[in-house]
């Protein structure tokens, strides 16, 4: 027997798989389907302070064998119609909450409001490539303004802290030991890679309305495997290893670098939303075929080679 | 590769009704009857659009929204540019069936007749129902296939002087079919879901609901009671309606 759980900064999932943020995250009856297909935990969509209506269509095109580029822009019906929604939530499987805010002040107010819901831990996203007052384009991916944002976050909640990063900062390894100074329990390496641009030139006109977009799928598992290792170095909390992850042996390969647990968003579009459970399958499978029990014996094994 | 845009030029254009026009282009697609297309128009929007048929690719659009202002301004020689087909098929069965469009819905349910051989087509049986007269779309369409043509309008301008669902009531009261189809607005799909249900006849309904990645399956939007509509759908059985 191999055991799959793991210890995610004390949160046990009783798999490595995480359901990303943005995924399909906007409603609990679809969650409700992501458990079914298998996934340790799930995040919902990140919520914030008002509605937003996002980036107008196309907000998601295949950008190009095995890259998926979007700029949602965060369209969701706000923090008050979240709370109502996965106040809702009764499966065992862990519910991440995700937040996203302008400055520390609104990722305060959001973190006291989102603990009205039965979350188990709570992640801020500070790394979004593609949304104008948010993430890369407001600057929260230097390490002052993770610093200031994460304390604030911090005082207002003891459940476990999840800071998501962008791939695409030189910075990731000053950038995580700035959250984990600051007291966030968890990296999630990370977001979208990018920005990146497509331009149709039978129009000859950028595809995505916003122009451009932050890169996922299984073509950036290299970079995502590369700040995974990085960070391992940098950081004592557990990492999500998030971008490209698809298959059981993407999770190997990701735990040997160094991850505790994964996220998987893209890899819906390419195995269905029964990926957790086949990937789950396939990290047994392979576990069991080299001799090992479990995750932990595996993880970070690479940086003693 | 559907995920690719294509762009094509419109070949013609037909006034279906006042709010509806048909667009035919000079491309060809291969789909099924009840997949869509994701219509782009570059620096505005990108909507779903049901196939009304593949070769060469024809789309029946009604003016709802701006989206559809700026698509019923095109004109012959105008590019589209659209990817897809996207979703699920009507499962279809041989033998008697019927087929129940409200308004504009009846887009679909062409696809579906057309895909039927010639010689069978006289076991379909087609409702059509608008508010009036003159928005009865696709009326001559559907008797050219030759199907069996009924109307229904709610000021009795045109045939039956009601709603499709009465005279689908009575239709399955009084004949055998083997399955029925419907798109058309919530209200009527439900309604016509419980009949089918009732009377133990395969049912499957045409959802609509707000694309946003639009046959990608993963953002999220368009989920409703868990489903998935722009990948999982839009064709469903008419028991998710229950």
């Amino acid at each position: 027997m191999v055991d799959l759980s793991v210890n995610l900064a004390g949160i046990k999932l009783k798999n490595p798989t995480i359901l990303a943020s943005g995924i399909l995250g906007l409603d609990v009856a679809t969650l409700k389907r992501v458990v079914k297909g298998g996934a340790g935990a799930v995040t919902i969509k990140s919520l914030t302070s008002e509605p937003r209506k996002g980036h107008n269509n196309p907000i998601l095109i295949e950008a190009t064998e095995g890259v998926f580029m979007n700029a949602v822009g965060y369209a969701n019906k706000g923090i008050d119609h979240g709370i109502e929604e996965f106040r809702k939530w009764d499966e065992e499987i862990p519910l991440i909450g995700s937040i996203v805010a302008a400055d520390a002040f609104e990722f305060a107010k959001l973190t006291e409001k989102i603990q009205e819901t039965p979350i188990k831990a709570l992640e801020i996203v500070l790394s979004c490539p593609h949304t104008p007052g948010y993430g890369l384009l407001a600057g929260q991916g230097s390490p002052k303004a993770t610093v200031e944002i994460t304390k604030a976050v911090r005082k207002k909640t003891k459940l476990p802290l999840s800071v998501k990063l962008s791939p695409s900062i030189e910075a990731i390894g000053e950038v995580a030991k700035a959250a984990e100074s600051a007291g966030a329990d968890i990296i999630n390496m990370g977001n979208t890679l990018g920005p990146g641009m497509r331009i149709d030139i039978n129009r000859a006109f950028p595809i995505l309305a916003f122009k451009i977009g932050g890169m996922s799928g299984p073509a950036i598992k290299p970079i995502t495997i590369r700040s995974v290792f990085d960070l391992y170095k940098a950081v004592k909390i557990p990492i999500i290893a998030t971008g490209g992850i698809m298959t059981g042996e993407d999770v190997i390969e990701a735990v040997m670098a160094g991850a505790t647990a994964v996220g998987i968003g893209t890899g819906i579009y390419y195995r269905g939303l029964s990926v957790f459970q086949k990937v789950c399958q396939e990290i047994e499978r392979w576990l069991k075929t080299n001799n090992f029990k479990d995750l932990k014996s595996l993880r970070g094994i690479v940086h003693k080679t | 590769m559907n995920n690719i845009y294509q762009t094509a030029k419109i070949k013609s254009v037909e006034i279906e009704t006042p709010k509806v026009k048909n667009f035919i282009l000079d491309s060809s697609i291969r789909a099924e009857p009840g997949q869509y297309v994701m219509i782009w128009l570059p620096g505005f929007n990108e909507k779903p659009f049901g196939i009304v048929k593949p070769s060469p690719l024809m789309l029946s659009i009604a003016k709802i929204g701006p989206t559809t202002e700026i698509i019923h301004k095109l004109k012959v020689g105008d590019k589209v540019t659209f990817r897809g087909p996207y979703g699920q098929s009507f499962k279809i069965k041989s033998g008697k069936i019927l087929l129940i469009g409200g308004g504009y819905g009846v887009v679909p349910l062409y696809f579906l007749a057309s895909s039927i051989s010639p010689e069978k087509r006289k076991n379909i049986t087609v409702v059509i129902g608008a508010r009036t007269k003159k928005e009865l779309p696709f009326v001559t369409k559907f008797k050219k296939l030759g199907c069996k043509v009924l109307v229904t309008t709610d000021d009795g301008s045109a045939g039956f002087k009601g709603f499709t669902t009465q005279l689908t009531e009575d239709l399955l009261n009084r004949k055998k079919f083997k399955a029925v189809y419907s798109c058309g607005p919530m209200i009527m799909m439900k309604k016509i879901a419980q009949l089918s249900h009732t009377k133990k006849i395969f049912c499957q309904v045409s959802l609509e609901s707000f694309f946003k990645c639009g046959g990608f399956g993963i953002c999220g939007e368009c989920c409703v009671n868990g489903l998935i509509v722009c990948k999982e759908g839009p064709i469903f059985e008419g028991k998710v309606l229950l």
